[in-house]
Formats: structure tokens, sequence, C-alpha cells
């Protein structure tokens, strides 16, 4: 009886202890699905650009020597005053032609006095329901700044 | 009983204090929770403008294709309606005539010249759709014309 009361008194006064092990366990799960499924940004995106789609296009591995440009569409859920417009990549408006080959200029003689040596390149992401026009107007553009190598922002699957 | 309390510290097991792998673990975690998007990546759909640089090695001149799309979508090559349906993503009969005409190019060593002609109002999908068959045929040298506005 004795005996039986000191194992109890004895169990009693350990502290406490949690095991923490399966908490762990699912955070460094979690933390590499997040690791894994995360990516790099390449451009920084404008949410109002709903890129078109195409199966041949091939996903970016780095964002190097590229000239954004962003042209809106024609979309229900973009403001009005927006359908059309064409933005560099801080979001400025380019009204003219005028304006995007001097900013595909601009950015170009940046990228050629940078260290690295790098082949300037248009990223135009037009908006799927654009007109042809306005991406002609910019391609034009750019090529009258030298800029000859464009790449088209696409989705390689269907998005709604 | 004396004996008993001396050992009682050399039988204790040694503990790793994790607290601070948990503290980092968890900041990495909620780092990672709020930075990533469920949003697809963006691809690269390539296109080089032609130039006025020629290459020695194309000693044989192949015609020109033309490929037109109009204000509704159509593809038109030839004069010929191709596609027609705006929403098919794979224009069927314009590859079948893009692949033939790449390998008409090859067998003629010859570098393949396509223009693009594509009306003002048509839209940027349709554009992107001529683009991504001319793609899968590995023809990236590509003329735009039609330039319009200023």
């Amino acid at each position: 009886m004795s005996d039986k009361l000191t194992r109890v008194q004895g169990e009693e006064g350990e502290e406490l202890h949690m095991d923490m092990s399966p908490m762990i366990d699912l955070v460094f799960l979690l933390l590499i699905f997040f690791m894994v499924s995360s990516h790099l940004i390449i451009v920084r995106i404008d949410k109002n650009v709903k890129p078109p789609t195409a199966d041949k296009a091939q996903v970016a591995e780095n964002s190097h020597g590229r000239i954004v440009v962003n042209v809106y569409g024609f979309h229900e859920d973009l403001d009005a005053s927006l359908h059309g417009k064409i933005f560099d990549e801080d979001g400025n408006e380019l009204e003219t032609s005028d304006q995007i080959t001097d900013y595909v200029d601009t950015i170009k003689q940046r990228i050629l006095d940078s260290e690295a040596d790098l082949t300037p390149r248009l990223h135009l992401r037009a908006d799927k329901t654009t007109d042809t026009r306005l991406i002609k107007k910019v391609v034009q553009a750019s090529a009258d700044a030298g800029v000859v190598d464009v790449i088209f922002g696409s989705y390689v699957v269907e998005r709604g | 009983m004396s004996r008993r309390r001396r050992r009682a510290p050399a039988e204790e097991e040694p503990g790793l204090d994790m607290s601070s792998l948990i503290d980092v673990s968890f900041l990495l975690l909620i780092y990672f929770l709020v930075t990533s998007t469920l949003d697809p990546k963006e691809a690269d759909l390539g296109m080089k403008l032609p130039t006025t640089e020629t290459t020695a090695s194309n000693p044989v001149e192949i015609d020109q294709m033309t490929i037109e799309v109009n204000s509704e979508g159509h593809i038109i090559v030839d004069k010929e309606v191709l596609d027609t349906d705006q929403e098919d993503r794979k224009v069927p009969l314009l590859a079948e005539k893009i692949n033939e005409y790449a390998q008409a190019a090859e067998l003629t060593n010859s570098q393949p010249i396509v223009v693009v002609s594509a009306d003002d109002a048509a839209k940027g999908q349709r554009f992107v759709d001529v683009l991504n068959a001319l793609a899968s045929a590995g023809i990236e040298n590509v003329t735009i014309t039609g330039f319009t506005e200023k």
C-alpha cells in the first residue's frame, strides 16, 4: 500500500510534457509544401491584364533584360476608363507611340549599360480581349527603339 | 535513500531545446503562406521580328507564307478561310498548313518567312493563337504587317 502511494506521489511530482514532435512534423511538411509550390516573381504582374492562352509558351526562368509593357483589354471587370490603355511596368500610362518608344529606349539603354551581357527584350503583357491594333502599336514602337525580341506573356493552361 | 538521490541527476536524459527551431519554422511557414499565391505562372511566347541582317547560309529563297486574321477572328491563308471558331485554341487547319510550309522550307534548306497580317479589331487571343501555332512548328521569325496607328 505504502509503495503504491509513493509511486502515485512520484508521478504527480513530475513535470508535464507535451509531445511536440507531431506538430513539428506537420509544420515542416507545410513549410516544404509552400517552399516547393511558391515561385519567384519574374515580372511585376498587373492584375488588370488577363493574358491569352498559348500551350507552347515556356515558363520563364529569369526576368533579366525584360522591358515590360501592359496592354489593357476590354473585359467587363475592368473600369471602362481603362479600356485599351497601355502602361509601363510602374503603372505610368503610355499614350502615344513616341512615349512607348522613349520608354523602351530608356530601359534598353539601362539594360545595355548594366554589367551583365543581356539582350533587351520586350515583354508584352497584352490582355486577351485587347485589339490587335494596340499590340501592333507597341511592337512597332519597340522596333523603332531597336528592340526586336518580343515575348508575349501568356498562360499555358486556359483560365476562366 | 541518500544513494538514490545522488544517482538521479545522472539518469536524466539529455534534452535538446527545440523551441528556437520551432520559432524559425513558424516564421518561414508564415512567410510562405503570405507570399505564395494560387495564380498560375505566366509563361513566355517568344517571337523575333526580322531585321535587316541577312545570313549567308540561306541561298534558296522560299515563298513567304501570309496568314491573315480578320476582325471576326477568322484565319485566312492564300484567300482560303481555315479556322473560324474563335474558341478553338488549337487552330488545327492553320497548324497543318504551317507544318507543311515548315517542312517545305526544311527540304529546300531555307528560312521560313511568315507574315502575320491581323486586322486592327482582331482580338489579342486570336493573334496569340496564330503565334502559338507558329511556335509549335518551330517558327519564331515572324513579320507583322498592317501597322496603322501611330
